[in-house]
């Protein structure tokens, strides 16, 4: 016994394991560690501190380190694919704590570690690519569009030599950003080398997700540039690459639509677009784009007048797709304007009033309150009108005690702010707006609310102060850009003036 | 020995009178009711008659024997020279979960990294799908501790037994099952495979089925347990035919089926708890894939050590009883 355990003794130092391996498996596990607190920290965010929010981010560092000393291996072996796993956990951390900094709104962090990433992994294209793309929207947020382009630069070139993998859809959108941040010469140069990565890409592999996404890259480019012909030849060629791929990533139906769409807006060839659309209808009828080619062909037979054909399609929305409650509710109010459009009141009301029943959560049944309110001003029913304007308010209020998470629960107050503008209730109208800026803080949108805010605060309700303010508010939330400067003015105008 | 009814017990018998089962019972002892339900039946019975024991007990004769029995081992529970085998199996299990858990570890992945593969493919290799694949692996290697090791840790254990029942006075219990080591090396082997075997039975049923037919999968899961329990209940006797009867491993076999097959019923209910008291353990460190979502991977670890200790002290009531039962039929039919 004792000599089997000798010899045995050899052939285990002999045969001793990987200390990569080691190192990976334990990576994958700090990592899943640190995943799985701040799981728990994001289930109520609310409740979270800065400091708690700031440790996650410092902990995903501190993992992002210990694993980045490993020394990178070009060997293809057991031991450099551990190595290579290893180093893109690590680099999984740093962007794991980088997004959180960004949370926090510190760039200056975030903007450090995707540096740090461009430089320290040289070896594994794929994350350079990624950091460099972190960092170039970053830069585009903060409006430094040239840096944003150096960066997604980088990304392209990257592209450019990486060989059979799939491209992610936000990298193989790269080309065509680098060109669309651009104007003149140097915008359709970027446009040129677009075409030709992209052509590239199809050429070689055209029936791969690499191909479909370049192909519909190369429509965008196409559209771009306004070419509707040559959008419409690259859309075909798409529905033609789609149909015969096992999981199209794409419907085909979608593609043809939107060859209706270019040959009906883009082109004008009217007829055209309407056969592409009854195509569609013939060779998709199950397809959930089929509804939206039947409110293409509606709305088309409502702008030449053809209102019984119209009225047609928007009801065969409803009776041949009664679970679209997408397209249902708007087929429902298009032929409701229609009928209105048409002197038809009586059905038109009957449709207005039946959408909130049939669809009660759509923006359309939102929309239908104020429809009926707008029909009234038009034929002048001054009373009709302040009865619609009372069953408005009532119903928009309805919605939003009953469905306070709905996601149209904005477009209600929206409709809120409408009507209180007709009633010139205009104090109760720049709560909504100060609502609605609130909740899309830092989009366009929520720009737009917080402007109006001001505006109807010191032209309509005399708040000079408060319009003053809501300006300032403007300028600090939306710093950098043209509105806030404008804001900004508009803000120092009115305290000049008080 | 032979039966001294003015005692009601066995004459000579190392076994006190105290543990004789018929006697008179104290309203204010401390009896589970069923076994005095169960004395006075085999009171009734006759059972202290110095017949032959061939005629098999009615359910409530098998449950009092099986009352008894327990009892009797229960009250050597806590002498620790017979914990001694169970202990160092016990040790030999947690070594082999801790390789397991260890196989990252450049010193555990030549044998560890190949066995984990071998049950969960590549993902097995990753955190936290590792915990995943931990129950299954470490059942594979309890197999093969269980054939290389616990075959010996039984029969001394069996021998240990014997001795403390006053049974086995001569010799060592080490000695003689290492000496008969390839004997309970096979018959280990033999009961290892005819139990995997019993539960790869469910593989007769198409996966999907199984997958989307609650009842047809509890139903193959109790219906293999089943089969597996029937098993070891014929085969349980083999190591005291071959150690205190000194048998044969292959007369041994044929002994304990049919000493099984006279003591049918109590011999099922001996081996069945045991089965039966540890099976919801088992069912819940086979669920993995809840401790990894709902807990901490690491959970799995915690489950499957508790499952070890619960099998220390079920493996000492088992073969603790099966050997009392073993010595006490055999005296009987003497």
């Amino acid at each position: 016994m004792k000599h089997v355990l000798i010899c045995f003794l050899p052939i285990l130092v002999g045969c001793s394991g990987s200390q990569e391996f080691s190192q990976r498996f334990q990576a994958e596990r700090d990592l899943w560690r640190a995943d799985r607190a701040f799981q728990k920290l994001a289930i109520a965010p609310q409740l979270v501190d800065e400091s708690q929010w700031a440790a996650a981010a410092k902990s995903y560092e501190a993992i992002g380190e210990t694993y980045s000393r490993i020394p990178a291996d070009a060997d293809s072996g057991f031991v450099g694919r551990n190595i290579r796993t290893t180093r893109t956990l690590a680099s999984q951390a740093y962007t794991r704590a980088a997004d959180v900094w960004l949370s926090l709104g510190d760039t200056a962090q975030a903007i450090t570690l995707y540096e740090m990433m461009e430089a320290d992994y040289t070896g594994l294209p794929g994350v350079v690519a990624s950091a460099a793309l972190a960092l170039g929207n970053v830069k585009e947020r903060s409006r430094k569009i040239d840096q944003a382009l150096a960066a997604y630069r980088r990304v392209f070139e990257i592209l450019r030599e990486s060989s059979n993998q799939t491209i992610p859809s936000k990298m193989m959108q790269i080309p065509l950003h680098i060109a669309r941040l651009q104007e003149g010469d140097s915008a359709a140069e970027a446009y040129a080398q677009a075409d030709s990565f992209y052509g590239a890409i199809v050429e070689s592999e055209p029936q791969t997700l690499n191909g479909a996404s370049a192909q519909s890259r190369l429509v965008d480019v196409a559209t771009d540039k306004q070419d509707w012909f040559l959008a419409g030849k690259r859309l075909e060629g798409l529905e033609e690459q789609l149909k015969v791929m096992e999981n199209p990533p794409q419907d085909p139906a979608d593609v043809r639509m939107a060859i209706g769409q270019t040959q009906y807006q883009g082109l004008k060839h009217l007829q055209e677009g309407v056969g592409t659309w009854k195509s569609l209808l013939r060779d998709y009828p199950r397809s959930k784009i089929a509804p939206k080619a039947l409110m293409a062909l509606g709305n088309h037979y409502a702008t030449t007048g053809e209102t019984e054909k119209a009225l047609e399609m928007f009801s065969r929305v409803t009776e041949e797709y009664p679970n679209d409650l997408e397209t249902g509710p708007l087929a429902r109010l298009a032929a409701a304007r229609l009928l209105e459009r048409a002197d038809r009141w009586s059905e038109a009301n009957q449709a207005f009033k039946r959408l909130p029943i049939d669809y009660p959560l759509s923006e359309a049944a939102l929309q239908s309150h104020i429809d009926i309110i707008v029909h009234y001003e038009r034929v002048e029913q001054e009373e009709a009108k302040q009865q619609a304007m009372v069953d408005a308010e009532n119903a928009l209020s309805s919605f939003l005690g009953r469905y306070p998470t709905d996601k149209n629960i904005l477009a209600a107050r929206q409709r809120l702010v409408i009507l209180y503008f007709k009633q010139e209730r205009y104090a109760e109208g720049v709560q909504e707006l100060l609502t609605l800026s609130q909740a899309m803080r830092g989009s366009p949108q929520g720009l737009q609310f917080l402007v109006l805010a001001a505006q109807t605060a010191e032209t309509k309700l005399g708040e000079q102060e408060q319009a003053a303010e809501l300006f300032e508010q403007v300028s600090d939330v939306y710093a950098g850009t043209e509105a806030a400067r404008q804001a900004a003015a508009e803000a120092k105008r009115i305290r000049e003036s008080l | 020995m032979v039966y001294d009814s003015s005692r009601g017990a066995l004459k000579n018998s190392a076994i006190p009178a105290e543990n004789s089962c018929c006697r008179t019972v104290e309203r204010d002892n401390l009896l589970p009711h069923i076994l005095i339900l169960a004395e006075n039946a085999l009171a009734h019975v006759g059972f202290l008659n110095n017949s032959s024991l061939e005629v098999p007990l009615n359910p409530v004769e098998a449950l009092g024997a099986v009352g008894w029995t327990y009892k009797s081992v229960l009250r050597r529970f806590f002498s620790g020279s017979l914990w001694v085998p169970f202990l160092i199996l016990l040790l030999c299990q947690a070594l082999g979960l801790f390789f397991l858990l260890s196989f990252f570890k450049p010193w555990a992945q030549p044998v560890a990294v190949p066995l984990l593969k071998w049950v969960g493919g590549e993902a097995s290799l990753h955190y936290p799908y590792t915990y995943q694949v931990l129950p299954v692996a470490f059942a594979r290697l309890e197999i093969l501790i269980g054939v290389l090791l616990a075959s010996v840790t039984s029969g001394a254990a069996t021998l240990l037994f014997a001795r403390a029942f006053g049974r086995y006075e001569t010799g060592g219990c080490w000695k003689p099952v290492l000496k008969r080591y390839p004997a309970v090396f096979a018959y280990s082997a033999i009961l290892s495979a005819a139990i995997f075997g019993a539960f790869a039975l469910q593989r007769v049923i198409p996966g999907e089925q199984l997958l989307t037919d609650r009842a047809l999968r509890w139903g193959a899961r109790l219906g293999t347990l089943a089969v597996a329990i029937l098993i070891e209940t014929l085969l349980v006797y083999t190591v005291a035919w071959m150690f205190l009867r000194g048998q044969s491993l292959l007369k041994a076999f044929a002994s304990s089926i049919r000493f099984a097959g006279d003591h049918l019923l109590p011999t099922l209910l001996l081996v069945s708890i045991p089965i039966l008291l540890k099976y919801p353990v088992s069912w819940l460190g086979g669920r993995s894939d809840l401790f990894i979502t709902k807990f901490q991977p690491e959970t799995v670890t915690a489950v499957l050590t508790f499952e070890l200790i619960l099998e220390l002290v079920l493996s000492f009531v088992l073969v603790g009883t099966v050997t009392f039962y073993f010595l006490w039929r055999q005296e009987e039919q003497a």
